[in-house]
């Protein structure tokens, strides 16, 4: 049987297999983080991949079960996205309401555009609310628009406890959208 | 619920990674293990010189730092390698060469450039037993001075002594090791050990080799120290005379010994002047009695029955 770029890398430390690894997997690993950092972070993404693919790059010789060597990748992407967002002191990017309410009286589709972002706003901070896991999962399922398989994949969950996660984490949106007065149709 | 996330979180804007990441990460990858490289050899080449330094100039480390050293460059080594696994087989190799590198600078040491050893580390050649001591090497290379006797001789009633002066005459009778050559100016390096509350010494100039201390009973106005000069060895033992004093000459201070440990002896000896070192301090500092001789053997001393001691690395280089 051939040899895959893992097997190939970690006898020979060939970084033409690294490559292949590298390309092999940074597509996930970028979704993964982009979804625990949320929207409009790609630029911090990308930097928190390629830590991760250093990170890998420098323990892969450690790893004691390469065949457990994905959910091991993700296990780093998802702890060095967190680190990132706790170092980041990561805030929502906001415009005061008074702010807002000044754009939209300059003209009605700047009004338009000016309730639309405080709405997106609103449900972001909601979002924030939710324990990590929870919010995690609807960036990944609602918004990278993974499949329940894919998403257990990445947080180590079976599609059962995916499944029931998604339930419950749609219920805390629910509650938190309803305290902001958040209307939802459907 | 489902259906607003979906229209909420689905009308988000996609991210996409560039396409040059896999560039990206190759470089950085390559740059942080090239650093990591240069700080290892940078490392392992201010220790090897380090330690090439310390065996070539016969450098003594203070004791600290040997307690220091494991205890800090054991865990920092192990972060190392655990830092980069990649590196543990090069790690391995620096440690085998480490290790050599002990070996080689081990406590049983060759002399420097211009010196010579008396004392082979193997055999008593060269040297001339006086009096009952028993002298023997160590597997280690070390030279063991003690007596041969039971303690079971000194139970009550078993004791062969009439009196406590004949057990005096007895207990005092020194032993000695001479070299069999004679010397007139040279410098002295020896390392030695005694128990608590030994008392050894190392001779200087004395053409009688110790004749009139080794009789039972000696001759205490004609010891060794008192026809030539003793360099006195004395761990807690009940004498005035601390370690490093030259006998009846000089007194050297106390702090300088460390106790129930190796120490070291750098003496110099001059037609008219002995400057004693005591692990790099001097001690004693002094001019000769220019009634005594100016040539004779090194000898080294077993004091009394009790005295138990340890030479190793004596050098000595003619001046």
């Amino acid at each position: 049987m051939e040899e895959g770029p893992l097997e190939r890398f970690r006898s020979t430390g060939d970084p033409e297999a690294f490559r292949e690894l590298v390309e092999a997997y940074q597509g996930k690993v970028f979704r993964l983080v982009c979804s625990i950092l949320g929207p409009y972070r790609d630029t911090e993404a990308e930097d928190v991949a390629q830590e991760v693919f250093g990170q890998v790059f420098s323990q892969l010789a450690s790893l004691r079960q390469p065949e457990h060597f994905a959910s091991w990748l993700y296990r780093i992407a998802y702890n060095r996205a967190l680190d990132w967002r706790k170092q980041a002191r990561f805030r929502l990017p906001h415009t005061s309401p008074e702010a807002l309410k000044a754009i939209a009286a300059a003209g009605p589709p700047l009004a338009d555009e000016a309730e639309a972002a405080e709405r997106r706003r609103q449900i972001a901070q909601c979002l924030e609310a939710l324990p990590e896991t929870y919010r995690t999962l609807l960036y990944l399922y609602y918004w990278q628009e993974a499949s329940v398989e894919e998403a257990g994949e990445y947080l180590g969950l079976t599609p059962g406890t995916v499944k029931s996660y998604l339930m419950r984490s749609r219920q805390r949106m629910q509650r938190e959208l309803a305290k902001k007065g958040i209307g939802i149709d459907g | 619920m489902d259906k607003f996330l979906k229209e909420t979180l689905g009308r988000e804007r996609k991210p996409k990674l560039s396409p040059a990441f896999s560039a990206r990460v190759m470089g950085a990858v390559r740059e942080a293990a090239a650093r990591r490289g240069r700080v290892w050899l940078r490392l392992y080449w201010i220790l090897a010189m380090t330690g090439a330094a310390a065996i070539l100039w016969r450098v003594e480390w203070p004791q600290w730092t040997a307690q220091m050293l494991p205890m800090v460059a054991a865990p920092v080594s192990f972060l190392l390698v655990l830092s980069d696994p990649n590196r543990l087989r090069r790690y391995l190799r620096i440690l085998t060469l480490a290790l050599i590198a002990t070996v080689l600078s081990a406590e049983i040491k060759a002399p420097p450039t211009g010196w010579r050893a008396l004392f082979d580390g193997k055999t008593l050649d060269g040297w001339q037993k006086r009096g009952d001591g028993q002298w023997t090497v160590t597997s280690d290379g070390a030279l063991a001075g003690q007596r041969v006797f039971s303690s079971y001789m000194l139970a009550p009633g078993k004791a062969p002594f009439k009196d406590e002066k004949e057990y005096r005459a007895w207990l005092n009778t020194q032993a000695w090791l001479y070299t069999v050559a004679e010397f007139g100016d040279f410098d002295l390096h020896v390392e030695f050990w005694t128990r608590t509350g030994g008392n050894s010494g190392i001779s200087l100039r004395d053409p009688t080799r110790g004749e009139h201390a080794i009789s039972t009973p000696a001759d205490f106005n004609r010891t060794p120290a008192k026809i030539g000069y003793e360099i006195q060895i004395n761990n807690r033992y009940p004498d005035p005379t601390p370690t490093g004093s030259v006998y009846t000459f000089t007194k050297a201070p106390k702090e300088a010994l460390r106790e129930d440990d190796w120490n070291t002896f750098d003496i110099e000896v001059r037609k008219e002047t002995i400057r004693v070192k005591l692990n790099g301090q001097t001690v004693s500092d002094m001019q000769c009695d220019p009634k005594r001789a100016v040539r004779g053997p090194i000898g080294l001393q077993l004091h009394d029955q009790f005295s138990v001691i340890l030479f190793r690395n004596i050098w000595i280089r003619e001046r």
